[in-house]
């Protein structure tokens, strides 16, 4: 093992058990290793916003000749006039900009993806023969629907449907806690297998 | 107090410990339990291995190193697929660490080994600032997005780069997701417009969301530890998956005990209570 290896497992190790201590209670060691990991994830922003964004598609461009890129760059510097009070109307021109063409960009699509392509779908699965699964679909999403049905009081065949439509949206949340609580698993096993590998076995007993 | 009572009040800490030891286990000792490869497992490796020779694949690369135990073993074993077939490559990324992480797992991979030049079969470009409107922006014209690599190269020296210039030139689309809403901006961006499947990379906990483009859209996802380990097994290339899913496996079992617990603890002080009430 490297000295610059050792100094990573040492590292890693140590910043990781100050972030766990956190489950003990909130302490020093533990603010001290928020800190480090907080101010360095911005300079790793920063780094590679500049080099990738800024230099990348404005600089670069702009010295060999292409003018127009100077546009971006002009608006970006815009924004930074929020720190000054007089002049703090101007940044609202890039950020108006900026949510007009997320906007724009976003909404072109959304109902064909989100909605036509989600019913095609739908309505695939019975043409596929998969007679079920359209079925367990359909009722569903209909069922569901009418548990947030609001301006009709739950009785009769909406009552029905509203306490079917509550035990589908309860498996949908179900599923979904289950796989959050897959994800934060492997996230202690990483760290565990890192500790075990890098740490004990590699910086601290030399295998 | 009643059995069910204590059921009831067993402190959540105790959970967390009986958790940790279990995953403790694999990762000391190497089990290799058993696995069932699923349909987007295998779905998501036959459309890699049907891609036409010398077809284009776009990864977006958004996912970070706050989940990288979830796409570590997924994306070393989809890079080593990649690079084993006739099919060309490029990474782009729309978070900050999506090229670094592609970086770091080439680094381990070696693509030279596969017979594949840098440049030529693959290419790792910059973090693009602007989210969805940068996934648009290399759909329409990607020679417009960037001018160098990731590391700081003239773009315009690499044949593969002189390829492309825009949607109509990839075959298949790979995103790496960071969230469970990148696969919302994909299908909005690359499937919806340009009429391009997606296969997907992401965390376990998005699954559900993803699910819903399966398999019209999305002909294969990889979600998780599990995912990346099924492709290991399915594709033959052995990576850190197998051991991360053994200790995940093995680390669940507390839970369960305890939820069974848990609900006799909750179903039996009801029936008590109804029985000291009659």
């Amino acid at each position: 093992m490297t000295f610059n290896d050792m100094m990573a497992a040492w590292t890693f190790a140590l910043f990781s058990l100050a972030i766990l201590s956190y489950l003990w209670k909130l302490n020093y060691v533990y603010k001290i290793a928020e800190t480090f990991s907080v101010g360095s994830l911005l300079a790793h922003t920063f780094v590679n916003t500049w080099t990738g964004s800024i230099e990348g598609i404005c600089l670069k461009p702009l010295m060999s000749g292409q003018v127009v890129r100077i546009v971006p760059l002009i608006f970006g510097l815009m924004i930074f006039t929020r720190l000054s009070r007089q002049y703090a109307w101007i940044s609202r021109y890039p950020t108006a900009l900026l949510a007009g063409v997320g906007t724009g960009v976003m909404f072109g699509a959304t109902f064909d993806a989100q909605i036509l392509t989600q019913l095609a779908m739908t309505a695939q699965a019975f043409i596929d023969k998969d007679i079920f699964s359209a079925l367990v679909i359909l009722v569903g999403v209909f069922t569901t629907l009418t548990y947030f049905i609001y301006t009709q009081e739950h009785t009769g065949a909406i009552g029905i449907s509203a306490r079917l439509g509550r035990i589908f949206a309860m498996f949908s949340f179900g599923m979904n806690y289950a796989a959050e609580l897959i994800w934060y698993l492997t996230l202690v096993v990483g760290i565990l297998i890192r500790l075990v590998d890098l740490w004990i076995k590699g910086a601290i007993l030399g295998l | 107090m009643s059995i069910y009572k204590k059921l009831r009040e067993i402190p959540e800490g105790y959970l967390g410990l009986l958790s940790i030891v279990f995953m403790l286990i694999p990762v000391l000792y190497p089990m290799g339990l058993p696995l069932q490869i699923s349909g987007p497992t295998k779905g998501f490796y036959n459309t890699l291995q049907n891609l036409p020779e010398g077809s284009i694949v776009c990864i977006d690369a958004s996912g970070g190193f706050a989940s990288y135990d979830e796409f570590e073993a997924s994306i070393t074993a989809t890079l080593k697929v990649m690079l084993s077939l006739p099919i060309k490559w490029m990474a782009w990324g729309y978070g900050t660490d999506g090229p670094v992480m592609i970086d770091l797992i080439l680094k381990g991979i070696n693509p030279a080994s596969f017979g594949k030049e840098y440049g030529k079969d693959y290419l790792v470009l910059p973090y693009i600032a602007g989210v969805e409107m940068a996934v648009a922006a290399v759909a329409e014209d990607t020679q417009a997005v960037a001018t160098t690599d990731f590391y700081g190269n003239d773009l315009s020296q690499y044949d593969l780069w002189n390829e492309i210039s825009g949607a109509e030139d990839f075959a298949l689309v790979l995103s790496i997701s960071g969230s469970c809403l990148n696969m919302d901006q994909e299908v909005r961006q690359w499937y919806t417009i340009h009429g391009l499947n997606i296969l997907e990379i992401n965390m376990a906990c998005c699954s559900p969301m993803s699910m819903n483009y399966y398999p019209d859209v999305m002909p294969g996802g990889l979600w998780g530890a599990k995912g990346g380990t099924e492709l290991e097994v399915l594709s033959g290339y052995p990576g850190p998956g197998a051991r991360l899913s053994d200790s995940q496996n093995l680390g669940l079992m507390p839970f369960l005990l305890f939820l069974i617990l848990g609900n006799v603890g909750y179903f039996g002080s009801k029936y008590l209570e109804k029985e000291e009430d009659q």
